[in-house]
């Protein structure tokens, strides 16, 4: 039976595709805003036989494409600027886009670097609307732009997103892809395509006047599965990623050139290392509810001690304050080592609110703009700052 | 020199009374002392952390008086084993005797100017409060002062005392709890923020009667019968709690106090041991409490009660939920919201004579809810 629900009717499912635009070429946009407005294009050396990861939608005007190679780009749009990609950069704005997806239910699938589908099917929001505030939230908190597409599967969304670029959301059902070219669907790549051609089946609808043997006798295997996609239906669930990975606790240590005893002297280290724990938990979505200084004494012996939080923080002036208290009790003598680890880690999006407006929340968010954009060593609080001349 | 005639009863009153002063640890080593000194007729005690010092006397026949500073808990624990029975207490610095009945001690003390110099009573602005009325409105508010903050003047109450009432305020930036009593009154304005210290010690007292209380400068005191409690306040600012209490919260949710707490305890049992996170779901005529957490299962409530306004569901902290629950009085409450990320309200439905209670929390975001 066909599953002619709307999507985010009631019974039926409600699949979201997220897909940013331009990812790779928006993230280098944002740290060097006057490129905004002219064909950027995210590749390599253009020396080298290199090829177009990622382009601007006024380099995509230009006919530029991704996997194109990059000198055959440069012909297409001269005067385009040319940057090499930075994956370390990518993934971290990807961890940030997915603690947003997080925020809202577990039930994503990234499916690469920069699209993932989320299952709002028991969510009680209307689907359009979380989409319009997951494009919201992800802008708000990354600067970059995502098109969010909704239907009541993933090949539906993942069409509907398609369609939506730039910047749009958009929802399709079974047979709002009438219309569309076989090459739209999952699957069908220039050869089917071109097969498919061959039989005067251009569109969606036309394939969908071919029997299941037809298609089968046609393409084989893949045939079969063509009969269902072109009928808008796709059973594939959204298999929620492993979170195996996610830290059990985020930590930092300093070791010092000579052993330490006075406040003065690991105070500005311990600075550091509560910035530096503070800003990867908010970088990674976590929270943590407990505290631990550790520290190594001049015979190497390890120790540590460790403070549970009434609420979990990710704020660097709270972590500090902690260790720097713990620090003052168990630190009788010379130290050889530092460290700070954030430990019950939660996801940031279960965090306890603030009464005072988080002052310090701002300041650290940003503090954070200001590093992604010119480096760790940019900013940094006055107390820690001997610590990063050194 | 010292020589002095002293009952164990009064003795160990007295010495009960200042013993909360002696720090537990210290790297001032004259601070584990007891400073006992005696006068005409009566035996002085005291003790001090320089934060919070702690003064009382009690009679005594003093025969030659005299000062000496005494290892405080080891005097405490010694008079606390001795028999009902007359202390004689004798010696100078580095030996005082202690006899009493058949048993006698011989510790070794220091001289009164090993023994820091301890404040003197202030002639300040002052009020009077009954004793337990001070304690209870203490134990009302002060469980929302932060422990060992960063921003210092969170880690004590604000107090607020002027000719229209004095005013407790405390909150750890997540809660707020707040009391206005109409009857205390001065007739200048003065407010202090009040170390933690002092509020324990003030909430655990058991004692009838009035308790006067002067600000002076970076000091209160405290006094009552013959102990007086000194306490260095915390300098401030205070943050601006009065701008966070929200005046436009439109849905009310009424509810009897037990039953919410019960129900709270329960769904805690499942929810996340980091964040006690609990989920409120209100409508009119459906009022759910539930708990979820992926490594515990799940668990849900349907609670009797009374809410107008539209449906919300906003998430908690039950810990901090539970603990403004206890310290409120009512049977009944009411709870004022506005969303799922704005401080909630929570007031008893009757309101007391002369009283003014109120508690704000923050909810605690919940995955997927917004506004």
């Amino acid at each position: 039976m066909m599953p002619d629900a709307p999507a985010g009717a009631p019974s039926g499912r409600a699949i979201l595709h997220i897909d940013m635009d331009a990812y790779f070429a928006s993230v280098e946009i944002l740290g060097r805003p006057e490129l905004a407005g002219r064909p950027v294009i995210v590749g390599g050396n253009p020396a080298f036989r290199s090829v177009v990861s990622s382009c601007s939608y006024e380099a995509k005007a230009l006919g530029v494409r991704s996997g194109m190679p990059l000198l055959q780009a440069l012909r297409l749009a001269p005067g385009a600027a040319v940057l090499e990609a930075d994956q370390h950069k990518y993934s971290s704005y990807t961890k940030r886009i997915l603690g947003v997806l997080l925020e809202i239910t577990h039930r994503i699938e990234p499916v690469s670097i920069d699209e993932a589908f989320l299952d709002a099917s028991c969510l009680p929001h209307d689907p359009v609307r979380l989409a319009m505030d997951i494009q919201r939230r992800i802008l708000e908190r990354t600067g970059l732009w995502a098109s969010v597409g909704v239907g009541p599967n993933k090949l539906l969304a993942k069409m509907a997103s398609k369609k939506a670029k730039p910047r749009g959301i958009r929802m399709l059902g079974p047979d709002d892809i009438l219309g569309f070219g076989v090459e739209s669907i999952w699957g069908v790549g220039p050869g089917t395509a071109s097969i498919l051609r061959g039989y005067g089946i251009g569109t969606v609808a036309d394939m969908r006047r071919l029997q299941l043997p037809v298609l089968r006798l046609m393409l084989g295997s893949a045939g079969e599965a063509l009969y269902f996609l072109s009928r808008g239906i796709d059973p594939r669930e959204v298999r929620p990623f492993c979170e195996e990975e996610a830290p059990k606790s985020i930590s930092h240590e300093h070791t010092f050139i000579r052993d330490v005893t006075l406040p003065s002297e690991y105070l500005p280290a311990l600075a550091l290392l509560a910035q530096k724990v503070g800003r990867r938990a908010r970088d990674e979505g976590f929270a943590g509810g407990s505290v631990s200084l550790k520290y190594r004494l001049p015979d190497l012996s390890h120790h540590s001690r460790t403070r549970t939080l009434g609420s979990p923080t990710d704020q660097d002036q709270i972590i500090f304050h902690l260790v720097e208290e713990m620090a003052a009790e168990v630190l009788r003598g010379p130290v050889r080592l530092l460290g700070i680890a954030l430990g019950d880690l939660q996801p940031a999006s279960c965090l306890q609110l603030e009464l005072f407006g988080g002052r310090e929340r701002g300041v650290n968010q940003a503090a954070d703009m200001v590093r992604r954009k010119y480096g760790e060593k940019a900013v940094t609080c006055c107390r820690a700052l001997s610590a990063v001349r050194h | 020199m010292i020589k002095l005639l002293v009952s164990q009863a009064e003795l160990l009153k007295g010495l009960n009374a200042v013993a909360a002063a002696v720090p537990p640890r210290t790297n001032l080593p004259a601070l584990t002392n007891i400073l006992v000194e005696a006068g005409h007729d009566q035996l002085k005690l005291a003790a001090t952390d320089l934060d919070t010092t702690i003064t009382t006397s009690v009679a005594a026949t003093v025969t030659t008086p005299g000062a000496v500073a005494i290892p405080g808990r080891k005097l405490h624990e010694i008079v606390r084993e001795l028999p009902e029975a007359d202390v004689h207490i004798s010696g100078t610095g580095n030996r005082i005797s202690i006899n009493c009945g058949e048993s006698s001690f011989i510790i070794a003390g220091s001289a009164r100017d090993s023994y820091p110099e301890l404040p003197s009573k202030v002639d300040a602005s002052s009020t009077t409060i009954p004793l337990p009325v001070l304690s209870s409105a203490i134990r009302r508010t002060s469980f929302a002062v932060a422990r060992e903050d960063y921003r210092p003047a969170l880690n004590g109450e604000l107090w607020k005392l002027g000719p229209e009432g004095l005013e407790m305020v405390a909150t750890d930036g997540h809660r707020l709890a707040r009391i206005h009593l109409e009857d205390v009154t001065a007739p200048s304005f003065f407010e202090a923020i009040v170390a933690p210290k002092a509020l324990g010690l003030l909430a655990r007292m058991a004692e009838e009667g009035d308790v006067s209380v002067s600000f002076q400068g970076t000091q209160m005191s405290f006094e009552f019968g013959t102990t007086t409690i000194f306490s260095r306040t915390i300098e401030g600012p205070y943050p601006p709690y009065e701008k966070v209490i929200p005046h436009d919260n439109d849905k009310t949710l009424t509810i009897s106090r037990e039953d919410l707490n019960s129900a709270l305890r329960r769904m805690r049992i499942i929810a996340n041991p980091a964040t006690h996170q609990v989920k409120l779901s209100l409508e009119s005529g459906n009022i759910l409490v539930q708990a979820e957490n992926a490594d515990a299962g799940e668990a849900k409530e349907k609670l009797e009660g009374e809410y107008s306004g539209e449906a919300v569901q906003v998430g908690f902290n039950a810990d901090f939920l539970m603990e403004i629950l206890k310290n409120m009085t009512g049977d009944r409450i009411v709870m004022k919201l506005k969303n799922s990320s704005s401080a909630v309200v929570l007031e008893n439905e009757t309101p007391e004579q002369g009283v003014s209670h109120l508690s704000l929390l923050m909810p605690v975001r919940l995955p997927g809810v917004t506004g």
